[in-house]
């Protein structure tokens, strides 16, 4: 396993907090932005033109450029019915599974978007009020997509965390310590 | 139809073994799409959902709402909520349980999550029901409800999940959860005064406060109600749009963040990165349910089933009660936006075509998943709730839920007595 503090981890943990600091960014702008949207709407009768356009764009861009980083911490919601069922070697096959299949699903889509990117840009397709063209935002979500696959990639070889398997470990070390009550007599 | 059912019983074998749900729903949707059209429809699937799903003016209100309530953690608001509350109902018996279910509601109107609010308001309610003695079933379990209401009470993610799948208005829909918000939030306390007029132990009174108190702690919550109201205000009056609702909602979140001087290096990134990463799986599962439901369209199951169930010669009410009763079963062990995502493309179109109002219906699932979160084995509140409330075991946190949960049963079954308590805000709202 690769430790947290290799360049290979410490790199793409700044690429992965790098690109979510950006999509935040992009929400406090959309924040700012439609607010004076509505204020010059209501008290100078000048709302700003094109303001619908640039939300969908900041949605666009705010959720390709999050997956990674949430990816990266480990933060996806999973249900552990079955999983909780094997033992510690199985497990650790299904996490490599799902990272295998989520690696795929997304550099599939990448590759798919920068095909499509080219068709986009041929056909000269745009936003309806601005008319900025699609094709450079299908460049922004194809790289979201495949830092993600990165992200996957890496889980499968190096220790990235992961929320659920950290919260269940403090638990057990409390247990250890005798600090806190057994769950349900497990 | 083999293919469909191979492709859904697939999809819950992987979410089941704790593949991430919206990269389940990608793989089994591009999987079957794959099985049914073709190669080459799929990789132009794979190349145009994610870009035609995600530029969705109506899906920035989750960053945005995510966003105000993270602010309104951080900026000591729940703090002045739950003072408020208790100056206000501290003194009956079991009052500071019915105060913490106050300030879960008042937080829940700047919150569109349940676990946020059980998180925010129990670090703040715990402590004080400890200090009094509480018994902890009944503390913690109030904890655990009370925050539930973070998606039935505007704005909610739940609410906004629902409108995205079926196209609804989620204005109407956020309009239509204010009325049962505030009837479960009435339910609740009435369980509570119940219960400790019952056994006066397990909630001791806490001291009555002076009318200047009163009025201080008010005063000092006025600023996050004003917020609320102008939020709620200028959607129910047609001022501005649910997206510009949010938008102000979370400015003024922030500005009143900044103007009490909570606002530092840390608790900026805080509420950044962890408003980016709670929007990032939200959205994953959304881009997951887009991939999966044109395959779900090109087998036809949803149709087919409706039209299977509106050809049993049942009363609509018993179809009704038969899906909300599974929804029950369902959310015992799925995750609720999980739960939305998998379930309304097969679920909305029997509803619709049983006659019942979308809306309305909206609503009375979002009560539905409330008690999923609190239902044993993996109600997610009660996991939230163990972890703030030091040495309490699971099992205490469960029991101490169940009267909760039967008061939420009652308001279920008073909206689908009485579905005005849901439709009378969006008939009535302005456009």
């Amino acid at each position: 396993m690769l430790s947290r503090d290799s360049a290979l981890v410490r790199s793409t943990n700044a690429a992965v907090t790098a690109s979510a600091v950006l999509a935040g960014v992009v929400l406090f702008a959309l924040m700012i932005l439609t607010t004076a949207d509505v204020i010059g709407r209501y008290f100078f009768n000048a709302p700003l033109g094109g303001v619908v356009d640039l939300t969908e764009f900041s949605v666009l861009l705010m959720t390709f450029l999050s997956f990674a980083y949430c990816g990266y911490r480990g933060a996806h919601v999973v249900i552990e019915l079955l999983y909780d069922r094997f033992g510690p070697g199985p497990r650790a096959v299904l996490r490599a599974a799902a990272n295998v299949a989520g690696a795929i699903l997304f550099g599939v889509m990448a590759w798919r978007l920068v095909v499509q990117s080219i068709d986009v840009r041929d056909f000269a397709e745009s936003s309806q009020l601005l008319t900025i063209p699609f094709w450079p935002f299908y460049w922004v979500i194809a790289f979201g997509a495949a830092l993600f696959a990165w992200v996957m990639v890496l889980r499968l070889f190096a220790d990235l965390p992961d929320e659920s398997e950290d919260a269940k470990d403090d638990e057990n070390k409390k247990q250890d310590d005798g600090s806190s009550v057994s769950v349900d007599g497990r | 139809m083999a293919v469909g059912q191979l492709a859904l019983a697939g999809l819950f074998l992987m979410i089941f073994l704790r593949v991430p749900i919206g990269i389940a729903l990608g793989v089994a949707g591009a999987l079957g799409y794959w099985s049914l059209s073709g190669l080459d429809p799929t990789l132009a699937l794979l190349g145009s959902v994610p870009f035609e799903t995600a530029l969705n003016y109506d899906l920035s209100i989750i960053a945005l709402f995510v966003l105000m309530g993270n602010f309104a953690m951080v900026s000591g608001m729940s703090r002045d909520l739950y003072d408020m509350a208790r100056s206000l109902v501290g003194h009956w018996p079991g009052g500071l349980a019915s105060a913490t279910i106050v300030g879960c509601a008042g937080f829940a109107a700047v919150s569109g999550s349940s676990l946020a609010s059980a998180v925010t308001m129990g670090r703040v309610a715990l402590p004080e029901m400890k200090r009094y003695n509480y018994d902890p079933k009944l503390a913690t379990g109030c904890v655990a409800a009370g925050g539930t209401l973070g998606i039935l009470i505007p704005p909610s993610t739940g609410f906004i999940i629902y409108a995205l799948l079926t196209e609804e208005s989620i204005g109407q829909l956020f309009l239509a959860g204010v009325l049962p918000g505030l009837l479960l939030t009435g339910l609740f306390m009435i369980t509570i005064f119940i219960m400790a007029w019952r056994d006066p132990s397990i909630g001791p009174k806490a001291s009555r406060m002076p009318w200047s108190e009163r009025l201080r702690t008010v005063w000092r919550s006025t600023s996050l109600l004003a917020i609320v109201a102008i939020v709620l205000g200028g959607i129910y009056f047609g001022l501005f749009t649910p997206v510009e609702a949010a938008s102000i909602g979370s400015l003024l979140t922030f500005l009143l963040t900044v103007f009490r001087g909570k606002l530092t290096r840390e608790t900026l990134s805080f509420c950044v990165l962890e408003t980016v990463k709670t929007f990032a799986f939200v959205y994953l599962i959304v881009i997951g349910a887009f991939l999966f439901n044109p395959f779900l369209a090109v087998t036809q199951i949803p149709l087919k089933l409706a039209d299977i169930v509106t050809h049993l010669d049942m009363a609509p009410l018993a179809i009704l009660l038969m899906v909300v009763f599974t929804y029950i079963v369902l959310g015992t062990f799925l995750e609720g936006i999980a739960m939305l995502v998998l379930t309304i493309p097969i679920v909305f179109p029997l509803i619709k075509s049983l006659g019942y109002d979308p809306i309305w219906f909206g609503a009375l699932l979002v009560v539905v998943l409330e008690m999923s979160l609190i239902s044993p084995p993996l109600g997610l509140n009660v996991f939230v709730v163990k972890g703030i409330a030091d040495g309490v075991p699971m099992g205490d946190i469960f029991k101490g839920i169940v009267p909760f949960w039967g008061a939420m049963l009652v308001c279920a079954a008073l909206l689908i007595m009485f579905p005005e308590i849901a439709t009378f805000l969006p008939d009535t709202m302005m456009n």
